[in-house]
């Protein structure tokens, strides 16, 4: 009798154990889900939140060196630093960013206009089309004629 | 065991409903991040959709240049976040003064006239005005 008791207490013990330790692994797995999910939404919601336009003429680019005029239209700051510029699908690998009117150049906010100066690609004459992309990866697209 | 199995059955449903409330926690308050975004970006749309200006006349004279504007719209615009762009280089600095309807302001309402000022030295070829929702509108001589 006292036997069977134990043995009761015992596979108790070890059910509960047993039950306590897939619920901890399965919180684990739960707690990394809800942070992708917040994650995702937040980055989502910035993106959405996020939105730029190149204004330059496109009757006259300037293209010695290139330099374009690119304003933030959206409701939220930009990181300038993870901008990236393709002059007809080419990558710009040496960029020069100014934030005009702002004494921060490392923080494009809302309104304000950052001048980008390519200094590694040529412009050619012809058709071009360049496509700059913010960090949250929205993106201003411009088509313009070199004569 | 009986009672056993109950009991390790009670655990997990126990944690089953705390990580599914934990997970729809999750999901609601992103989704409604995500959906706040969504109204601020379709409000973005709507505005840009609604706006509209004109530049009516350019002149330079004495080192100033003088841009007439017409708000065609239905957006009142801040000044204060327009830029103006003279032969394709942004000179938003160069301004000196706004005034809408003979009247210095950074607020320019539907159906006004804009009256901006700014230094430049020479006669342009081109004039561009650029909203802060990135309406824009053309001048050329």
């Amino acid at each position: 009798m006292a036997g069977n008791v134990a043995s009761e207490t015992i596979f108790f013990i070890g059910a509960v154990v047993v039950a306590t330790g897939l619920v901890a692994a399965f919180a684990g797995t739960v707690g990394d889900l809800s942070q992708g999910v917040q994650e995702r939404g937040t980055a989502l919601a910035k993106t959405l939140r996020t939105d730029i336009a190149i204004i330059n003429d496109p009757m006259n680019v300037p293209t010695s060196p290139l330099v374009l005029y690119v304003k933030n239209v959206g409701h939220a700051s930009l990181l300038v630093v993870d901008t990236n510029v393709f002059l007809d699908g080419t990558a710009s690998a040496d960029l020069a960013f100014d934030v005009l009117s702002s004494d921060d150049d490392a923080t494009w906010r809302a309104g304000e206009v950052l001048k980008i100066t390519v200094n590694d690609l040529a412009v050619a004459s012809g058709d071009h089309r360049v496509r700059v992309v913010a960090a949250t990866g929205v993106a201003g697209t411009l088509e313009f004629h070199v004569p | 065991v009986g009672f056993s199995v109950a009991a390790a059955g009670g655990v997990l449903l126990v944690g089953l409903m705390v990580g599914l409330t934990t997970l729809t926690q999750a999901y609601m308050h992103s989704q409604q991040g995500v959906q706040d975004a969504v109204q601020v970006a379709e409000g973005r749309l709507l505005e840009l959709r609604q706006s509209g200006f004109t530049i009516d006349d350019v002149n330079q004279a004495n080192g100033r240049l003088w841009v007439n504007a017409t708000n065609t719209g239905a957006v009142t615009f801040n000044l204060a976040k327009f830029d103006l762009v003279v032969d394709g280089v942004v000179r938003t600095s160069s301004i000196t003064a706004k005034t809408v309807e003979g009247a210095t302001t950074n607020v320019w309402p539907p159906v006004t006239q804009l009256l901006l000022a700014a230094d430049h030295g020479a006669a342009p070829a081109s004039v561009q005005l650029v909203a802060p929702n990135g309406a824009q509108a053309f001048w050329r001589s």
